[in-house]
């Protein structure tokens, strides 16, 4: 004979107490605020996006590579209803004589360097973008330190990332039109955001006209000129 | 629901849903995981979920619910290579009641520990829980009488023979 007692000793209503109990003893506050889990819901969207976009972007990488690899005689890939064309390298236009940079069709008014602090190049690859820049106090002591807003830069000769453009301040505004920027391009106030979501990474730049220096100062001396290393 | 509304709804529901996850569960940690996770969820699909006619609490059930099981299921060959039995993790000093009753529930078959927590604890019907789960109402009732006679079975164990962790 068992000791066990029978099975239905255990009340329905005494279950329904000692779980509420436990419940109970379990419930925490919660750890972070609503609005936390609302960012971590946007990022959590975003991360979607990105590995969504990275699978197409391989799938394509790998159905090329494995094209490429079949050689002539292999039949050709079934064309994919999936993978987007390659969009075309964006084209962006500098004028230092009008101050007007040109992109997609739409034309923005700019700042150009000062003639001692030119660019230095006449065709230029977007290499990458920042909200924001800062930059440090030069030795001299010349120019604003500081952030630079809506930055876009390349790399130049030298292998250095450089600003190529960023919105100015209003405090800056008598620089549009004017060849007062030590080293990059200045978009004028307001016009910033526009010109750093119509510029994509990788777009070909041409600068055009200006840039006539005959004593060009030192990259130290032109604060729009030192070497970015990153945003924040 | 506007984001006031959410942040409210948040502060409110919270602690409720950890409390019913832990004891579906049997795992703190996790519960407070998986029902931050399925607010995450609630927010991201906010205008199908948080809708005045829906039930969004309900859901955000279900959807802890699911992903701790996901979870569970992933580590579950795992764990029992390693720990023989789990042990559940428990919050900062339970009684010996409620020890007793986590690791009994933990006892119980998936499937049975559901029918209970979901009938006795968060007050659904066999109908609603029925529909919740995607089985018949005969199947919920057969889950319950089943689970109340082993959930019995193993507190009467228990109370005669206390875990080490509820000797503590």
């Amino acid at each position: 004979m068992s000791d066990r007692p029978p099975a239905h000793t255990l009340a329905g209503t005494d279950l329904c107490d000692r779980l509420h109990a436990l419940a109970v003893h379990g419930a925490v506050p919660a750890p972070t605020a609503g609005a936390q889990v609302r960012i971590r819901a946007v990022r959590r969207r975003r991360g979607r996006r990105v590995l969504l976009s990275t699978t197409v972007l391989a799938a394509a990488a790998v159905v090329t590579l494995a094209s490429g690899a079949l050689g002539p005689s292999a039949p050709p890939p079934p064309p994919s209803s999936t993978a987007a064309p390659p969009s075309p390298v964006q084209d962006v236009l500098i004028d230092l004589d009008t101050h007007r940079l040109t992109v997609d069709g739409r034309s923005f008014r700019i700042g150009a360097p000062d003639p001692h602090c030119p660019i230095g190049e006449q065709a230029v690859t977007v290499s990458a973008k920042y909200p924001v820049v800062n930059l440090v106090p030069n030795e001299i002591g010349v120019g604003r330190p500081g952030p630079r807003n809506w930055a876009v830069t390349f790399t130049d000769q030298d292998h250095q990332q450089r600003l190529l453009l960023f919105e100015l301040p209003p405090s800056d505004l008598p620089s549009v039109g004017a060849d007062h920027i030590l080293g990059a391009v200045g978009v004028a106030p307001a016009s910033g955001k526009q010109v750093y979501d119509a510029v994509r990474l990788g777009a070909r730049v041409r600068i055009e006209g200006g840039q006539r220096s005959e004593k060009p100062l030192s990259h130290s001396a032109c604060i729009d000129r030192q070497p970015v290393k990153g945003g924040g | 629901m506007t984001e006031d509304e959410f942040d409210v709804f948040y502060t409110a529901a919270y602690p409720r849903l950890v409390g019913q996850l832990y004891a579906l569960t049997g795992d703190h940690a996790e519960a407070q995981d998986v029902v931050q996770e399925a607010f995450v969820r609630a927010w991201d699909r906010r205008a199908s979920v948080l809708t005045g006619d829906r039930a969004p609490e309900a859901w955000l059930r279900t959807v802890a619910h699911r992903l701790a099981m996901s979870r569970w299921r992933r580590a579950r060959h795992w764990w029992e290579l390693v720990r023989g039995e789990s042990a559940p993790r428990l919050v900062p000093e339970p009684s010996p009641d409620h020890v007793a009753l986590v690791a009994a529930l933990r006892r119980l078959p998936e499937t049975q520990r559901t029918a209970i927590v979901l009938h006795h604890l968060c007050d659904l019907s066999v109908e609603q829980i029925a529909a919740e789960t995607g089985t018949a109402s005969g199947t919920v009732k057969a889950r319950l009488a089943r689970g109340r006679s082993a959930l019995a079975g193993y507190l009467t164990s228990e109370e005669n023979h206390p875990t080490e962790e509820a000797r503590v």
